[in-house]
């Protein structure tokens, strides 16, 4: 059984904090402040953490790291959480996933007895024949398949995620000895150092080593153990004022120009330095034999950090599996934690020369055995017995009785962040590991992610690529090389990807539930290259993301295709390197998208007024009811916030040619005063926005554009005076002006009373614009109808906004002036039959089929979209844009249902068109709109069929233009 | 198109689809997540966010011009596997417009300038 405990015998125990309890499935468990979840879990006895993915198989902690999948739990309602790496908490609620009834007792196990019959992709395979069947496995397959599952009523619903930002000149990823030697080479560089680790500490893994120091550049840290030693590292760091750490933040990505993601808690941190040095370390490799994911197997890291961080010994009886002297550190570690050691097995064959440690193991008088490995391991929920022999497979040798099976197989690099998303690891025969070496400039690796070892080792080229990275445009090159002399038994020698013992559960990707007799079923099956037999077998594509797997599934596959070491090239790894929660990606939405707000936005909310989210832009929807308000524009005087219109002024000697150019209308002979209905075309002759122009001042124009494209045609219009080269001004002045649309019947009567000119019909008539002033305010006038009524609209600086509306609101009291909103203008102007463009029209409307075409004049010198435009009209038209009204009382399609061609029988329907807007007009009391038909169907009169979302039909007919005032007397009176 | 050759990437893959770029070169240029700096002329060295991508530098045909070439100018790109000049807007940022000659394959090195600094495109 594991314990905690008080006293060890070749080093100082760390100092635990307080006593503290949580609850894990219910159960109490006590704990100190310092441990992490997985290390208060073993040392209370707990070996079983989770269930499997596919068999569910009872998993306990491996690395204590979290690289794997094994202590996946749900936290305080937050699912799929590693316990290994989460700080525990007085009155955490933990609980077990993936696993029903209990735990302990999980009737998913069942699967493990069915392994023969659940194949890779069993699901293509299985349950297909006879047809019925598939619906009832697939329920049953989703029910069981996933993890963890999301409370989205707990209180991490609604937790609040921020985006944080750094520039530091370096940033140094991974707080090791080689991480922090890094750092300080760049510190003593003078620049400015970010050092990130994932880690509640700085310090790596030679926190967890008390191997001695010698020769290290560094004088002041030789003769301590590397415990003591990187510790006085540390203080020498804090004496930098340029250094910031950051721990307990993972680096998540490395993405092109330095950028670099790292999450810390519920904060998304993105970096972006000058230069990167990446020191991400590596992890002990896999081994694979029989039942080598059982309770009770365990990492030699992750055993030293459980005894050094955490006073906890994992088992009372352990075997030592290894290939170098690490092994046999981690063995003392274990006898001077009070822990029997029944054997360290060394796959080394005898006769070399001989390690520290494993001197004083021998000393110690612990067996070794040489040139062996395990081949299988017994037990269910905890191992009881491991089985050793040679490792060219065959019959096992011996037989251990244990409860802890510790690997200590030499190191795979963590290669995932150098890779970057594109670059293939490669084989490196000479250090025999996987190693990225062709990094973008500005970035560095160093340490053991390239087979670096040893503190002094590390420390020294930790320094030289620190100093290197002081100059980000300088490259790790044969002037700066990675430590590269070794001594031949120095080198980690790679044991044989999988022990040929026998038995089927030889598992490559624990996350997944992959075994070698499935991965070799797959590559007989024909997905014999590592990409599609990860796809097809699923391998590394659980929780992990091969972090844990990547590098057996890639020496596997290259043995089982007969391939050597140097061609077998993992998958691809791409970001993210760990888990991210998705609230850390979205950040904090919608908040950090920009509200803008018009002039009158007080004035609205004075009145109760109902937003409408336009884009950025908030509008009045409607302040009462917008019936009610239609009601109020066709027989009294209305008044709509129009701010959010673009206001273009154009001015300058060429600014008609600009004009003649830019539209595809006409403005030769455009008058002071006049005010014109204009469209815009794309080069591709394309609709795509709608407005007016008026000609205000001799020489000076004003463009209003649609609240959209506010911003757009803004800067189209800057491209194209930029490359065509005009004499003119172009003013964006669509935030300087407020505007105003003030229409009714009695909106002259109301205007004549506060301004100083003619408002008469015969002094401003319809489609004209007049300069005036309203209560000393400079105003505009332009006398336009997209409401259908008598109307004026008036643009005026912005900063007179609330006086101006405030003003017109107590001068119109004696003619009922009322405010209306956006979907009150909606109805008017359907009523009218108006379009708006990108409402009713797509990018792939012609403004020929739009019922627009008046408004181009393709006998004009050149224009922008001209070419298209003059190939629509000779094309013809296929459909039309129409405006339709229904039959009284008929009911009110929702926007955007098809238009029905109903044949001979019920059945015989053919898709014609689709309606595009659709309300009820109060004035008309019968459904009115827009609708794109077939051009057979669009002629004046005709009928169609609508097909509602329920399913019902309505009868529309087609009008000529407007169903309300189709001639436009009350525009023109 | 530049040959394959130059990527030095070994030609791996049968004769009957010698015509496709071998897998090896798709996995080497597989996008990746844009996050380069972009240098504005005007403002210096921005993130790429900040920009907003028109399009090649192409030139207009002339107004009378056959209609094929106009088609082309509109709906046909060239999409260069390398060095290409575009128009990026500072869309987030001194909103102005300006040239990057870039190479698609490798973000991070380009050079940015003022249109009316370029050559001018011959207008025929």
């Amino acid at each position: 059984m594991a314990k905690r405990i008080t006293t060890h015998k070749y080093c100082e125990l760390p100092n635990l904090g307080e006593e503290i309890s949580f609850t894990f499935d219910g159960k109490r468990i006590p704990a100190y402040a310092n441990d992490s979840i997985t290390s208060a879990l073993i040392s209370s006895g707990t070996s079983l953490i989770s269930r499997s993915f596919k068999y569910h198989r009872p998993r306990g902690a491996y690395d204590v790291h979290g690289q794997g999948h094994e202590s996946l739990v749900t936290v305080d309602h937050e699912p799929n959480i590693l316990a290994d790496r989460i700080q525990v908490r007085n009155g955490m609620v933990v609980l077990s996933q993936n696993a029903w009834p209990s735990l302990e007792f999980d009737l998913g196990e069942f699967n493990d007895f069915l392994v023969p019959m659940l194949p890779n992709g069993f699901y293509y395979k299985m349950f297909h024949k006879p047809k019925w069947i598939w619906p009832i496995a697939e329920h049953q397959i989703r029910k069981v398949a996933g993890l963890g599952k999301i409370d989205t009523a707990g209180k991490n619903a609604h937790r609040r995620y921020e985006k944080r930002y750094r520039f530091p000149d370096v940033c140094v990823v991974g707080g090791g000895p080689s991480g922090l030697a890094a750092a300080q080479g760049a510190l003593d560089g003078g620049k400015q150092v970010l050092l990130i680790d994932d880690n509640p500490e700085l310090g790596g893994h030679a926190l967890h080593s008390i191997a001695p120091v010698s020769n290290c550049e560094n004088e002041k840290l030789n003769g301590f153990p590397e415990n003591k030693a990187v510790q006085r590292l540390i203080d020498e760091l804090a004496a930098y004022p340029n250094l910031e750490v950051m721990v307990n933040t993972s680096v998540f990505g490395v993405y092109e120009d330095n950028l670099i993601a790292a999450q810390c808690g519920a904060d998304l941190f993105k970096i972006r330095a000058k230069s990167v040095v990446l020191a991400p370390g590596a992890t002990d490799r896999h081994l694979i034999f029989e039942n080598n994911d059982r309770p009770g197997i365990m990492t030699a890291r992750g055993v030293e950090r459980l005894i050094m961080r955490h006073a906890v010994t994992p088992g009372e009886e352990a075997v030592v599996v290894t290939t170098h002297d690490g092994g046999f550190h981690t063995a003392l570690l274990l006898e001077g934690a009070g822990a029997k050691v029944a054997a360290v097995v060394d796959g080394r064959e005898s006769g070399n020369a001989k390690g520290e440690f494993e001197q004083k193991i021998l000393e110690l008088g612990i067996p070794v055995y040489k040139g062996l490995t395990a081949h299988a391991a017994h037990g269910r929920k905890r191992i009881e017995r491991v089985d050793i022999g040679p490792l060219s497979g065959g019959d096992a040798h011996h037989s251990f009785n244990c409860d802890l099976l510790v690997l200590a197989v030499g190191f795979k690099p963590q290669v995932n962040l150098l890779s970057m998303g594109s670059k293939r690891p490669e084989w490196d025969p000479a250090r025999q590991i996987l190693r990225v070496t062709d990094l973008p400039s500005g970035t560095f690796s160093t340490g053991e992610v390239h087979g670096c070892a040893g503190f002094a080792r590390l420390y020294a080229e930790g320094v030289k690529i620190g100093k290197v990275a002081t100059q980000p445009d300088s490259s790790v090159s044969d002037e700066n090389p990675h430590e590269t002399e070794r001594n031949a038994d120095e080198i980690i020698m790679a044991l044989p990807a999988d022990i040929e013992s026998g038995g089927k559960h030889h598992f490559i990707c624990k996350c997944m539930d992959v075994t070698r007799a499935e991965a070799r079923a797959s590559i007989d099956e024909g997905y014999d290259q590592v990409e599609t037999l990860k796809r097809y077998s699923s391998m590394g594509m659980g929780p992990c993301q091969g972090k844990a797997c990547h590098e057996a599934v890639a020496r596997l596959a290259a043995q089982d295709t007969g391939l050597s070491a140097l061609d077998a090239v993992p998958t691809t790894v791409r970001p993210p390197f760990s888990g991210v929660t998705f609230g850390v990606l979205a950040g904090r939405a919608p908040y950090l998208s920009p509200i803008r707000r018009t002039p009158f936005h007080q004035c609205h909310i004075d009145l109760g007024v109902k937003f409408l989210n336009a884009g950025q832009w908030k509008r009045p929807d409607s302040y009462t009811d917008p019936q009610k308000e239609v009601g109020v524009v066709r027989n009294g005087l209305g008044m709509i916030d129009v701010s959010t219109l673009g206001k273009i002024e154009i001015s300058g000697p060429e600014a008609i040619d600009f004009l003649q150019f830019m539209l595809p209308g006409k403005y030769a002979k455009f008058m002071v005063g006049r005010t014109r209905y204009s469209i815009m075309v794309g080069e591709d002759g394309i609709l795509f926005e709608d407005g007016t122009i008026s000609h205000i001042e001799q020489g000076r124009y004003y463009l209003t554009t649609s609240t959209g494209n506010q911003d757009a045609i803004n800067y189209l219009f800057q491209w194209w005076l930029l490359v065509e080269d005009f004499n003119v001004q172009v003013k964006n002045l669509s935030l300087a002006y407020a505007a105003l649309n003030i229409t009714g019947a009695e909106s002259r009567e109301f205007l004549q009373k506060i301004v100083e000119i003619d408002m008469s019909n015969e002094a401003f008539p319809y489609m004209h614009c007049r300069q005036a002033s309203i209560a000393g305010v400079p105003v505009s006038f332009f006398r336009i109808g997209f409401t259908g009524e008598l109307g004026y609209e008036i643009h005026f600086p912005a900063e007179y906004g609330e006086s101006m509306w405030n003003h017109l609101m107590s001068e119109g009291e004696e003619f009922a002036l009322n405010p209306f909103g956006v979907e009150t203008q909606r109805i008017l102007r359907l009523e009218k039959g108006h379009l708006i463009p990108s409402t009713d029209t797509d990018a792939l409307s012609s403004p020929y089929e739009a019922g627009v075409g008046f408004a181009i004049k393709d006998d004009k010198a050149d224009f922008i979209g001209k070419a298209f435009s003059q190939n629509f009209k000779e094309r013809g038209i296929e459909n039309k844009l129409v405006s339709y009204q229904l039959e009284p009382d008929a009911p009110i399609p929702e926007d955007g249902v098809a238009v029905l061609e109903i044949g001979k029988s019920a059945a015989d329907v053919k898709i014609a068109g689709r309606v595009t807007s659709s309300r009820l007009s109060p004035t008309l009391k019968r459904g009115v709109g827009l609708a794109w038909v077939r051009k057979d169907m669009a002629d004046l009169g005709n009928n169609f069929t609508i097909r509602l979302e329920n399913g019902r039909d309505v009868t529309a007919t087609v009008l000529d233009h407007a169903a309300y005032d189709p001639e436009g007397l009350r525009l023109k009176s | 198109m530049m040959p394959l050759s130059q990527y030095n990437v070994e030609q791996k893959m049968g004769n009957s689809f010698s015509h496709l770029p071998p897998l090896d070169l798709c996995v080497l240029y597989q996008k990746k997540t844009m996050s380069f700096q972009l240098n504005c002329p005007n403002c210096g060295k921005r993130a790429v966010s900040e920009f907003t991508f028109k399009s090649e530098l192409k030139t207009r045909p002339a107004a009378d011009a056959d209609f094929s070439e106009w088609t082309d100018y509109v709906y046909f790109r060239e999409n260069n596997m390398g060095p290409q000049t575009e128009w990026w807007f500072h869309s987030s940022g001194c909103q102005s417009w300006f040239l990057v000659e870039r190479d698609t394959t490798n973000n991070t090195d380009h050079r940015s300038f003022w249109y009316n600094d370029s050559e001018q495109p011959d207008n025929n």
